[in-house]
């Protein structure tokens, strides 16, 4: 097991490279100048070039891609162009409370999705089950900042129980993680009704059945157990997703995580801030898959078998 | 029955440990009514930035955010008041040489650094010298060559040619006095701990999140009346509309304009405004392409409605400008006369420039909804006198590259942004032909007389005199059509109502030194 989990991680290696030289090059080639979006429009020519100078931009692409790599590879992710701070110091300072909001956000999706997903299968075709589709619909439908406007509106400027903005108190994070759990509760319930209908119907339920088991210990034990891959698998992805892509919530609710930072680094051209947080998001997935692969071990006997036989 | 009940309970129980084990339970929440209904005086102040400062090094930066903070940390030599005029700030008093070309201030003494130090002709010194060699600064710098010591409590800044606006530039926190000690000591981090002799010092930076200062208890002017100051950060102008009606902030100067009326209407709210130190013109490559063709420019002159687009795009919060400058600056032309708005001329000069049937033109525009919608009744507006405009909407950055930094476009709507309020500001930099290119004059224009003018107006210190020179240069813009002036829109700030002492500012300075609660 911890063989393959070394490997594992040798793998991202590559991939992170990659994923580097990628964002270098589109952020190289698209139109706009770092030194020109610094200075504003109104800077000479002289000023503007001066900069250039200075931050290193007149050098070849592959010069300052090289000199970019060999700092990674020592640790240094570089400064960035905006606010002159070390790339990793602010990625660090802003990633715990991405993570605390996509992890209540995913929090609430489980908690909240899987019984509604699990009671729709097993009550296929019931009230429950038609509400649930009707809601999933309307969660994956509504979009965040509309979502999080409306929930800002009713809970704080009409009832007063939650503040809009800030990061201090949990009671801060309650409005951000409902919008944000919105879409994946709706994919969560989804994958374990469809997940549940399709274990239900297979032959060793109907033995467990046969058995005289209760009808609480066929669907928890015997269908959940076996319902759960797939929806683990999904909670890894959207998680991976939430981490880079909760830009729109954090924006609505004034959060300074991640999203924010990328999207202020991206209109600035700010190279080393975009590149660090997209090689900083893409390691956190990569590490995420690990986990959930992990996880199937613990789920799945036979990938268990599979991890020992390797 | 007594299983789900447990199962509901530990249900509830994982959720209770979740949301509370992971949060941070220090403080309560920072939520107010924003108001002192209870009879509490309040002494703290929340104020809302639309972005994150760049830098609270006065010469390293150059955005309106970074200034906003700024105002609050530093001092300068001289400072400007709301209402325009010229205060002794950190000099006691100023004399401009008889030539023009140097300055001598008088420093005020016993003035403290928030970090206890006392400041000296040093630091003034240190200062002006550090602003004059950055890159950021030298709209507001150029005509700066040096400052000198002259004794211990007198200082002298040498100018490179006489430049009448040079005690407003004095006044521009761009040149606002720091810490020598402190600057040295650790160049790269003073931007972020900053140490000014202000009416508020520096106590936490969060990024993304906020800034905080509390009051500076030696400043030299007495204590401000509020003592904890607050910037919080919202990228979601919405958000932050949503934030003051609730109290969670107490000023907002950055608004959509759709949310104006609501924010006029809320009796907790007061709304105040003036004209901002900008204007919007068209611009247009005057050098090559299509818009060589004077009379096609001309056309432009006369196809603009501009009571039309300011009620179309501003919802009516605009004034038309016929000079190249805003209304606000020193040295604007109330009385111009500049082209009307006429269709039937404007389609006749399309004609004599050789387009009888009509030309399509290509408009570049930032993708911001404040150009993109005034953009788009322009295009409207060309298309009823034989112009037919292609927009294209792009991003800053290559808008910035192609039309300010290579002037590669044929038209295109933009604004001047004026730090100090004097027309110079607006001209100089737009319409001097050694400006050409690189982010200045993008109209590309080269006209002697013009240059010679707008250096005339430089120099000159009578203020009626250099009124008359800035006609002649706006007769000699709609004369040439080098640009075409349209608008200036209004700066609004909105405060909590009991909140006192605010005021609206064209160059977005904000001193919350001034402010107090009722």
């Amino acid at each position: 097991m911890l063989k393959y989990i070394f490997k594992r991680l040798l793998q991202m290696i590559p991939v992170l490279l990659g994923i580097s030289l990628i964002i270098f090059a589109i952020m190289d080639f698209t139109p706009g100048d770092p030194a020109r979006l610094m200075l504003g429009e109104s800077a000479t020519e002289e000023d503007v070039e001066a900069l250039r100078e200075e931050m290193g931009l007149n050098d070849n692409f592959f010069i300052r891609y090289f000199r970019y790599i060999g700092g990674a590879l020592k640790g240094d992710f570089g400064i960035s162009y905006r606010n002159k701070l070390p790339v990793m110091d602010e990625l660090f300072s802003r990633f715990p409370t991405t993570l605390k909001l996509t992890f209540y956000a995913i929090a609430i999706s489980v908690i909240i999705g899987i019984p509604i997903g699990i009671i729709s299968a097993v009550k296929q075709y019931s009230i429950i089950d038609n509400v649930s589709v009707v809601l999933t619909l309307m969660l994956t439908s509504l979009p965040g900042f509309w979502f999080g406007l409306m929930l800002i509106l009713l809970f704080s400027l009409k009832l007063g129980w939650f503040p809009a903005t800030g990061i201090d108190t949990w009671r801060h994070f309650i409005l951000p993680s409902i919008t944000l759990a919105g879409s994946c509760m709706a994919t969560i319930i989804r994958m374990t009704r469809s997940s549940m209908l399709e274990v239900i119907r297979q032959d060793y339920i109907r033995t467990a059945r046969a058995k005289g088991a209760t009808q609480k210990k066929v669907m928890l034990k015997h269908a959940f157990k076996n319902a759960l891959l797939p929806i683990v698998t999904v909670i890894g992805l959207t998680f991976g997703v939430q981490v880079g892509g909760a830009i729109i919530t954090e924006s609505v609710f004034a959060i300074p995580g991640l999203g924010t930072l990328m999207v202020t680094s991206v209109r600035m051209k700010d190279i080393p801030m975009v590149l660090g947080s997209v090689l900083f998001i893409a390691f956190v997935i990569g590490i995420i898959n690990l986990i959930v692969d992990i996880l199937y071990a613990f789920i799945d006997p036979r990938v268990k078998a599979q991890y020992e036989k390797k | 029955m007594n299983k789900r009940i447990v199962s509901i309970l530990c249900y509830l129980l994982i959720l209770t440990i979740l949301v509370v084990g992971c949060g941070n339970s220090n403080g309560e929440t920072s939520t107010n009514n924003g108001s002192s209904s209870e009879g509490n005086k309040r002494e703290d102040l929340i104020f809302a930035l639309a972005a994150e400062p760049t830098s609270l090094d006065p010469k390293g930066s150059n955005d309106t955010v970074s200034f906003r903070v700024m105002n609050q940390v530093f001092d300068t030599l001289i400072r400007l008041e709301p209402d325009g005029t010229l205060a002794p700030g950190l000099a006691e008093s100023w004399e401009v040489s008889e030539d023009g070309t140097e300055v001598t201030f008088k420093i005020r003494q016993g003035v403290k650094f928030h970090n206890g130090e006392t400041m000296t002709v040093d630091d003034v010194v240190y200062s002006i010298n550090e602003a004059i060699n950055s890159h950021f600064t030298s709209r507001v710098t150029n005509t700066m060559e040096r400052a000198e010591v002259v004794d211990d409590t007198t200082v002298k800044l040498i100018l490179n040619q006489p430049y009448s606006p040079i005690l407003k530039c004095m006044a521009t926190i761009t040149m606002g006095i720091v810490n020598k000690e402190a600057m040295e000591a650790d160049p790269e981090g003073f931007a972020r701990n900053p140490v000014g002799t202000g009416p508020y010092k520096f106590v936490e930076w969060n990024t993304g999140e906020k800034l905080v200062f509390e009051r500076f208890d030696d400043y030299w002017r007495g204590q401000a009346p509020i003592k904890d100051l607050t910037f919080k950060i919202f990228t979601d102008q919405n958000t932050a509309v949503v934030a003051l009606e609730n109290g969670e902030i107490d000023v907002l100067e950055t608004f959509p304009m759709s949310a104006k009326q609501s924010l006029i209407d809320n009796e907790d709210l007061n709304y105040y405004e003036t004209e901002a130190g900008l204007y919007y013109h068209i611009s247009f490559n005057n050098a090559e392409g299509i818009f060589s063709n004077k009379k096609l420019r001309q056309a432009v002159s006369y196809a603009i409605d501009r009571e039309a687009i300011i009620e179309g795009a501003f919802e009516g919060a605009a004034v038309p400008v016929y000079c190249p400058m805003p209304p606000s600056v020193t040295g604007y032309v109330e009385d111009f006369k500049g082209n009307e708005y006429n269709p039937e001329k404007a389609k006749e000069l399309v004609a004599a420039a050789g387009y009888p049937d009509g030309v399509t033109v290509k408009m570049a525009t930032l993708e911001s909804t404040s150009y993109t919608i005034p953009t788009e009744i322009i295009q409207a507006q060309l298309r009823e006198v034989g112009i037919n405009a292609e927009i294209e909407i792009m991003e800053r950055g290559a808008f910035l590259s192609d039309v300010y930094d290579k002037c590669d476009y044929e038209i295109s709507l933009v604004n001047i942004v004026c730090p100090v309020t004097d027309a110079d500001f607006a001209v100089y930099g737009r319409l001097h032909s050694s400006m050409k290119g690189g982010g200045n004059n993008i109209q590309l224009c080269d006209i002697p007389e013009l240059d010679e003018l707008i250096m005339e107006a430089r120099a000159e210190k009578d203020e009626e005199v250099r009124k008359e020179i800035y006609s002649e240069i706006s007769e000699i813009v709609r004369e040439e059509a080098i640009l075409v002036p349209i608008c200036t829109n209004m700066s609004a700030v909105v405060a909590n109502k009991n909140l006192k002492g605010v005021e609206p500012s064209a160059t977005n300075y904000y001193y919350v030194y001034n402010y107090s609660w009722e």
